[in-house]
């Protein structure tokens, strides 16, 4: 009797122990799927377009006049101020002509001198002809010297333009090749320029559409700025030892706000190219120098199939900041993780977003 | 009647060949077959020419083969009177019916049905040159010994073998005790008490019968050892307990199949002569019965 | 009777000798057991503090200890709450156990049934050719059946471990020897009120020999339960591989996980014994050729 009974005993017990493990299998398998991270994955685009681009700053550059003469001047008057508009032919300084008049002076007088030399009768040809080429070239000096000097003592306007800058005072006196002030044709376009490091620059070339944004201040409001878009293309490129350096004629419009020396955000757009593996930026990640992808594989597990993690190193082709071309071994039919909900590492169990 | 019997006898086998049948046909897929495969294959060459006994001498004369052989051999010699030694004495100490002599046969029958990949963690924890059994040396004044990895893990593996086999043995001894009958106890209690008179001259003979099977199944069991050796030791365990078995499966890895079918054939040999042997010499004591 | 006096009485000094000695060898024989199940409700930090001499291989003594200063069930949640891995294995295991030892009864139940009672040509060649096979330790099969069953195109699923495993020579001899004890006048006499040999297999012969059926049955559940050989060589996915499997790939730097897995696989094995453990000795002594 009691061998049945303790054998009785002994079925609930293992019965009990059986439920238990059941219970606890399923108990476990949904925590362990509750605690797997979940990704978000994507198939790798393949042929996709991409625009390929790069940020800078640039400058505004202006063509700009100057006045400067190569020799020194007294200013006795000025009359534009930085920022002025002028037309062709204003008044823009008047400087002391008393210099030019003295100097115009003594250059006559050198050539009556050569002249009166030359008009003398007993002169040996080779003289005579050494004379001949003093006269004339102290005669184009003169001729040269009177179209540089403003001979009324004023210096005017070339062409309509604005007055960027005014470098000299009032009543001072300036050394020859002294800049006196700038000038910007009114309708010349500024361009922007801006410079990349070599290696780099030779994705761009002349033609290559650049955008560009700038701040001016709002037409309706004046305390607050607008940001304006513009777009053109580069005219030029230049190397030198360590960097290019590009320079964008800008659009007609955006010519009228922008100053010298204005920082400008530029964004140099390759055209677009097609690439043949393309993926979000999201999906890659950088250890060191390499670029590796997190892809989702499938295999077998005892519950059925499970997804896992593998990381593939990839070469990065080109990127933009939105995705990035990238190329690889048997690239073409994975799928990249895009988003997780906790870090990865290789071979670790995940599961999809559903 | 005899028409009768021998239609009857002969409805009878093939009803009986027909109950057989399915048994047959699993044993002749799953294990005949091989067999013979393994005969071919110890027969051929590596090249596939036919190279009778060729490999048996070449593989015998082997330097592993002939470590491994004598390891297996020693360690039957070895183990396999111990264990009967120490089942035997413990299965007359239980025969005398103490009390709770039944909880101990449980108790000592349980490692036998214990998964031994269970506890031989275990055992590693106690074995290794840092462990319990060491320490416990060294505080007696020996010098510690690496069990796991010297001569020392001959002795290892018997008592491994002794630990988890000695249930088996005693059960089977219990039984033979058992089927001595009460009547030849009390004719040797009028002549002599003496416990070891008796033991002597009335329980071990009547033994003696069992007694081959029981060494027959302890050195049957004794090539089960190794699954605790690989488990514990790993697959190139000590030169001490390099046995066959290792030598089979480290061929296995490296699929020399020629090695591999010879071993095991000879292994068949030798297991199938000690049947044969252990047959013979029953038959030769089961006069006494 | 189990009063003071009785006990006075009875007392002789062998038979407390003999007793004690029972005890020693018996607790010498359970102490891994014990061990590895009162370690599993270690805390990971005590193992660690306590096997830091195994596990780093310096020179500090290791302590064994029995009673955990702070009883935790840290392990038993890891193993079976946070992961399903574990679990999963200990039921794949049981599947294969359990398919393994369903098929091995029926087919040896109905082998059995032939040699015992039955007389036919060759068989005793038969029946020595099993007595053969049984005898076999495990690898001199293993390399030819590999190449058998992956003809069959088996390898890789549970079928390569289950289908050799139902016909098992030890199942088909037990269960004859079994079955040759069963009085043949029973069977004789079923025989005259016309039954055939299903319905007497059936309702006679198997109700008469349970013992012996359960000792296969426990036999072969704990042989099956402990194989480690064939599914290495017959799986290919480490996922399929049982419990068993896993227990013997654990290396000493997972001492927690080790127990408490070792406490799982021996769940089954515990309950079962102490289920049949009449018949599993019955079985042993079955098991004896007369």
């Amino acid at each position: 009797m009691e061998k049945t009974k303790g054998k009785k005993i002994l079925v609930r017990i293992a019965i009990a122990v059986a439920i238990l493990l059941v219970l606890c299998t399923f108990l476990s398998n949904t925590i362990y799927s509750a605690n797997l991270p979940q990704v978000t994955i994507q198939k790798v685009e393949t042929n996709k377009e991409m625009e390929i681009s790069s940020e800078t700053v640039g400058t505004v550059v202006f063509d700009m006049d100057a006045a400067q003469y190569n020799y020194p001047l007294t200013i006795r008057k000025i009359h534009v101020s930085s920022g002025d508009r002028v037309a062709a032919g204003d008044l823009l300084i008047e400087v002391d002509t008393g210099v030019f008049e003295v100097e115009i002076m003594k250059r006559n007088s050198a050539i009556q001198t050569l002249q009166s030399q030359l008009a003398s009768p007993d002169l040996d040809e080779a003289t005579r002809a050494q004379l001949r080429t003093d006269l004339q070239i102290a005669q184009r000096e003169l001729s040269e010297y009177k179209e540089a000097v403003p001979l009324s003592g004023q210096i005017t306007a070339a062409h309509d333009s604005f007055v960027y800058q005014v470098f000299v005072d009032e009543g001072q006196t300036v050394l020859e090749n002294t800049q006196l002030l700038t000038l910007r044709k009114v309708g010349s376009l500024p361009s922007i320029e801006f410079t990349l490091p070599n290696d780099f620059a030779n994705t761009f070339k002349v033609g290559d559409d650049v955008q560009y944004v700038y701040v001016k201040p709002s037409e309706s409001n004046r305390n607050t700025t607008d940001l304006v878009k513009g777009s053109a293309q580069i005219s030029e490129k230049r190397f030198d030892e360590e960097e290019c350096y590009f320079s964008v004629q800008t659009a007609q419009e955006d010519g009228k706000h922008l100053y010298p020396h204005q920082q400008v955000d530029v964004t140099l757009i390759v055209s677009l190219q097609k690439y043949s593996y393309v993926v979000p930026l999201s999906a890659v990640f950088r250890v060191d120098k390499d670029v590796y992808v997190n892809v989702i594989e499938k295999k077998p597990g005892l519950f059925g199939e499970e997804t896992y993690v593998r990381q593939v190193k990839v070469e990065e082709v080109a990127s933009n900041n939105v995705n990035m071309a990238i190329y690889g071994d048997g690239i073409y039919e994975m799928e990249v993780i895009t988003a997780s909900s906790a870090p990865l590492s290789n071979g670790e169990v995940v599961k999809l977003e559903q | 009647m005899r028409a009768k019997k021998s239609r009857f006898v002969k409805k009878d086998a093939l009803t009986g060949f027909l109950f057989v049948l399915p048994a047959l046909f699993g044993t002749f897929a799953f294990f005949l077959i091989p067999f013979v495969i393994n005969l071919f294959n110890s027969l051929f060459d590596t090249a596939g020419r036919f190279n009778l006994f060729g490999n048996y001498v070449e593989i015998i004369q082997t330097g592993t083969f002939q470590l491994a052989a004598w390891n297996t051999l020693k360690f039957i010699l070895v183990a396999v009177p111990l264990i009967i030694v120490v089942s035997l004495a413990i299965a007359l100490l239980l025969h005398k019916k103490l009390k709770g002599h039944n909880f101990f046969r449980t108790i000592f029958v349980f490692p036998l049905v214990l998964p031994i990949a269970s506890v031989i963690l275990f055992f590693e924890i106690i074995l290794t040159e840092t462990g319990v059994l060491n320490s416990f040396l060294t505080s007696l004044g020996f010098s510690a010994v690496d069990w796991l990895n010297s001569p020392e893990s001959f002795y290892v593996l018997v008592f491994l073998y002794i630990w988890k086999n000695c249930g088996y043995n005693i059960v089977l001894f219990l039984a033979a005790l058992n089927s001595v009958s009460k009547d030849y106890y009390e004719v040797m209690r009028m002549e002599s008490d003496s416990g070891w008179k008796r033991l002597r001259y009335v329980t071990l003979p009547f033994i003696v019968p069992h007694l081959f099977f029981i060494f027959v199944i302890s050195i049957v069991n004794s090539f089960k050892v190794f699954r605790e050796a690989f488990i514990l030791f790993g697959a190139y365990p000590n030169q001490n307990i390099y046995m066959l078995q290792h030598y089979i499966n480290n061929n296995f890895s490296t699929l020399n199949y020629t090695r591999l079918s010879v071993a095991t054939i000879l292994i068949f040999i030798l297991i199938s002569l000690l049947v044969l042997f252990a047959f013979k010499m029953r038959n030769k004591f089961g006069e006494i019965e | 009777m189990m009063n003071l006096k009785n006990i006075m009485r009875n007392f002789s000094l062998s038979n407390f000798v003999v007793e004690l000695i029972l005890i020693l060898i018996a607790c010498l024989l359970l102490f891994p057991v014990i061990y590895m199940f009162t370690n599993s409700f270690f805390s990971g930090a005590e193992i660690i503090s306590n096997y830091s001499g195994v596990l780093e291989g310096n020179n500090t003594a290791t302590i064994l200890s029995l009673i955990p200063k702070e009883a935790t069930l840290d392990g038993y949640i890891n193993i079976f709450i946070m992961g399903p891995s574990y679990l999963g294995k200990f039921w794949s295991s049981m599947m294969l156990c359990v398919s393994i030892v369903t098929g091995q009864v029926v087919i040896s139940c109905l082998t059995g049934y032939g040699f015992a009672k039955f007389k036919f040509p060759l068989k005793n060649v038969f029946f020595y050719l099993i007595i053969m096979l049984m005898l076999m330790p495990v690898q001199v099969l293993m390399v030819p059946q590999y190449s058998v069953l992956d003809s069959m195109g088996l390898i890789g699923s549970y079928a390569s471990l289950i289908l050799p495993g139902i016909f098992g020579a030890f199942g088909l001899f037990l269960i004859t020897q079994v079955f040759s004890y069963i009085p043949n006048d029973v069977i004789e006499a079923a025989k005259i009120d016309g039954a055939n040999h299903m319905q007497i297999l059936l309702r006679i012969v198997i109700p008469y020999s349970k013992m012996g059926i359960a000792s296969l049955v426990i036999l072969s559940f704990i042989d099956n339960w402990n194989m480690v050989e064939q599914p290495i060589v017959f799986l290919r996915e480490s996922y399929q591989y049982p419990l068993s499997v896993f227990l013997s790939n654990i290396n000493l730097q997972k001492l927690d996980l080790a127990f408490v897995c070792g406490v799982l696989a021996i769940i089954p094995s515990l309950l079962l014994y102490l289920f049949l453990k009449d018949a599993l000795i019955k079985g042993i002594e079955y098991s004896n050729l007369k």
